[in-house]
């Protein structure tokens, strides 16, 4: 498996997990699509969403979180992460916008996502529409 | 995306077609070399000698026929879809390339001064969009099939623009793949597609060759001429005439001639009023007869058939005070008071001829019901009034048309109108049919193919469509009228009234000359008012003067003014034998007219 533009989040130091987290949300300019767990679903979801994410100085990117729970607090603060908070045990995915804004959530129990739907992921985001 | 500029400009030609959902759109290619497209249908005029490119807009023709043909249900779902897929990708791609620029633009920028302010306002409007494809392709559809192989596919180095692509792009396939169904959809249900043009002049409608889509052989090659200050055999005769007309002008020539239209005139009319006073004859005898069947008793029926009687004789002596009024011919008035009081008094006729038919019609059902089962004799009269009233009815229907259409054609000759005659607009045998698949998507033709015409005919483009069980219809019908739009010289024959000198001893101020006038003209594609009513000129004006009335012409050259096509003239000459200036007002005579002349007081000339 080649990933070019997916950061898998470390999942023995709970630490550099967050800060590599906070990073990409808080300070790069990304739009993000975050995977949590490590299920085969979880795998083929960051396979086939690094092949949208365009090229390299385009602003999408995937970040990986094998281990959800070290992730939980980062999660705290971002905007408009209510459903994502309440479901959070059962999220397979979520995207952010530019504004580090939750705008789409894919719950585990959904369909397998295929390429539409995690385009619809990342132009949710990139759109920042409510 | 390697075309993407040039599919955009194609979209956007597209899209300002899907606009006004035309299915012809025409352009024109005129003799300076000018190109004028009616992408807005705003163009009612082409020049006489234009050549004429008709593209024919397939996706519109689709949504038309299906629309108006009503062939299957499922048509108008596939209708629907198309049309939302349409829409939306075209939109999208209209919005890609700001996209493309701004990631360009993005990833050019250093990391810390990369703004988002840049990019955000074009995904806000490209990503609605998307989304409104993706939901048009629910899961397990065969454009969700094709995405999901298309992005799983994507380069790397399509970019994030290259998957909105993906969206837009297969959209657009989708349509095409969704027209093909609705083609096969018509095929199966033998629908075809008809494209037919015609010249509608003032004396024939004649079908015009479309090159792929008929087999009428080319038109005779008519140019009219642009830059011609000769005068037509016609326009010569014309100026032989109207030179008599002003030589005799203060004889009693004219009112001989005005005389003779008066005479001829009640003859029409009488002919009229005979024929619907045998109706009415017809009627007062029949009545007569029922009412000799019936019983004493049967007041109500008498009283009615008197009213009827009454009314019979009322429109008699009112037919027959008109005739009396015609025949002896004697009337005073001036001539439009005259031709006033004919059309009155056709208005009239027509009023109570319509009244006369129904009034006689109610009788006759009211009579049938009430003595059905009467005496053998009541019956045979009623019945015999019934087929008297049937027969008049008729007659008498078809004489209150006549009029009317009369009327009409004489208005609209009067206002240049020319009638439309539709049966002329059948769409012949040698109009290919085609299946829309089939059909060309465009066609030239050129006017000057299209035999004599002149400023005023019209061309007409019809596109119709039928099938096995359906029939035919015109789906659009555009119509334009031939005017000499360019700049041209046209020389107009006409009559002048030039203003004597004092010094002239002469009994009369003016003098009437026949002239001619070359005027500089130009018309205008976006005003119809203004080429058939303004359309002004200015030029010379050549006037064969007789300042002495010594039967010697005096040539008279003058700056002329034109307005109403014409009709009105006026400027100022100099009489060159005499060496005077003079001052003029002029009328152009119709070719039509000139034989005919026309009063003194009509021409607003004192005795």
């Amino acid at each position: 498996m080649s990933l070019f533009k997916t950061t898998i989040l470390p999942t023995d130091s709970k630490k550099d997990a967050i800060n590599m987290l906070s990073e990409l949300i808080f300070d790069e300019p990304l739009v993000l699509l975050i995977v949590l767990g490590k299920s085969t679903a979880a795998d083929r979801l960051v396979q086939r969403a690094d092949k949208l994410t365009g090229a390299l100085d385009e602003p999408r990117w995937v970040v990986w979180a094998r281990r959800p729970e070290q992730i939980e607090e980062v999660v705290a603060l971002l905007q408009n992460n209510s459903q994502l908070v309440t479901n959070y045990q059962t999220a397979l995915a979520f995207s952010l916008s530019f504004s580090d804004t939750v705008r789409d959530l894919i719950m585990q129990s959904d369909p397998e996502p295929d390429m539409v739907r995690i385009l619809e992921s990342f132009i949710k985001a990139e759109s920042d529409m409510k | 995306m390697k075309h993407l500029l040039l599919l955009l400009s194609c979209l956007f030609f597209s899209l300002s077609q899907a606009c006004c959902q035309s299915i012809l759109l025409f352009t024109e290619y005129d003799e300076d070399d000018h190109v004028i497209v009616d992408s807005l249908r705003a163009i009612a005029a082409f020049d006489v000698n234009s050549r004429v490119e008709v593209n024919i807009d397939k996706g519109a023709l689709r949504k038309a026929l299906f629309e108006q043909l009503k062939i299957d249900p499922v048509s108008e779902e596939i209708l629907t879809r198309i049309q939302e897929l349409q829409n939306v990708a075209q939109q999208g791609l209209q919005v890609l390339l700001p996209l493309q620029d701004s990631l360009l633009s993005w990833s050019r920028t250093p990391d810390s001064l990369r703004d988002i302010s840049t990019l955000q306002p074009v995904f806000s409007e490209i990503g609605p969009l998307s989304l409104k494809i993706i939901g048009l392709a629910p899961l397990g559809s065969r454009l969700r099939d094709e995405f999901n192989m298309q992005l799983f596919n994507i380069p790397r180095q399509d970019g994030i623009a290259g998957t909105y692509n993906v969206l837009f792009e297969g959209a657009l396939r989708e349509v095409e793949r969704l027209k093909k169904e609705l083609d096969s959809i018509a095929r199966n249900h033998g629908v075809f597609i008809q494209l037919g043009a015609w010249l509608d002049t003032r004396k024939s409608t004649n079908p015009i060759h479309l090159p792929g889509f008929d087999t009428y052989p080319e038109g005779e090659e008519f140019v009219v001429k642009r830059w011609s200050i000769s005068l037509s055999e016609e326009q010569k005769e014309q100026l032989t005439s109207i030179e008599n007309l002003a030589k005799s002008f203060g004889r009693d020539h004219f009112r001989k001639v005005w005389n003779n239209i008066q005479v001829t005139t009640p003859g029409i009319i009488g002919e009229i009023v005979e024929s619907f006073n045998k109706c009415a004859d017809s009627i007062d005898v029949r009545l007569d007869m029922l009412k000799n069947q019936l019983a004493q008793g049967q007041a109500i029926a008498r009283g009615d058939i008197e009213d009827l009687k009454s009314f019979v004789k009322g429109y008699k002596g009112f037919l027959l005070g008109l005739k009396e009024k015609y025949r002896t011919g004697n009337f005073t008035t001036g001539s439009v008071a005259f031709l006033i009081q004919t059309n009155r008094d056709l208005s009239e006729v027509k009023k109570r001829t319509t009244e006369l038919i129904v009034h006689a019609k109610n009788l006759r059902t009211d009579f049938a019901s009430r003595f059905e089962s009467d005496a053998n004799d009541v019956k045979v009269a009623v019945n015999s009034l019934a087929m008297v009233i049937e027969g008049c009815s008729e007659d008498l229907g078809a004489g209150v048309a006549n009029l009317v259409d009369k009327a009409k054609d004489m208005f609209n000759a009067l206002a240049g109108v020319q009638k439309l005659n539709e049966a002329a607009l059948e769409l012949g045998r040698e109009v290919m049919k085609f299946d829309i698949d089939g059909m060309p998507d465009k066609t030239t033709f050129y006017i000057t193919r299209t035999g004599p015409r002149r400023s005023g005919d019209k061309i007409l483009v019809r596109v119709a469509a039928g099938g096995q069980t359906m029939q035919r219809q015109v789906l659009e019908h555009r119509q334009f009228r031939l005017f000499q739009l360019l700049p041209h010289i046209r020389t107009v024959v006409g009559l002048i009234f030039a203003d004597l000198p004092e010094s002239e001893t002469v009994d009369s101020k003016f003098q009437l000359s026949a002239s001619y006038s070359i005027l500089l003209k130009k018309g205008s594609r976006k005003s119809m008012g203004f080429n058939r009513t303004f359309n002004p000129g200015i030029g010379l004006n050549v006037a064969a003067l007789d300042f002495d009335h010594d039967d010697i012409p005096e040539i008279g050259l003058g700056l002329v003014g034109s307005v109403f096509r014409d009709y009105i003239q006026g400027g100022i000459g100099y009489n060159v034998y005499r060496d005077k200036a003079y001052w003029f007002f002029g009328l152009r005579i119709p070719l039509s007219l000139s034989a005919i002349t026309f009063n003194k007081e009509a021409a607003g000339v004192a005795e």
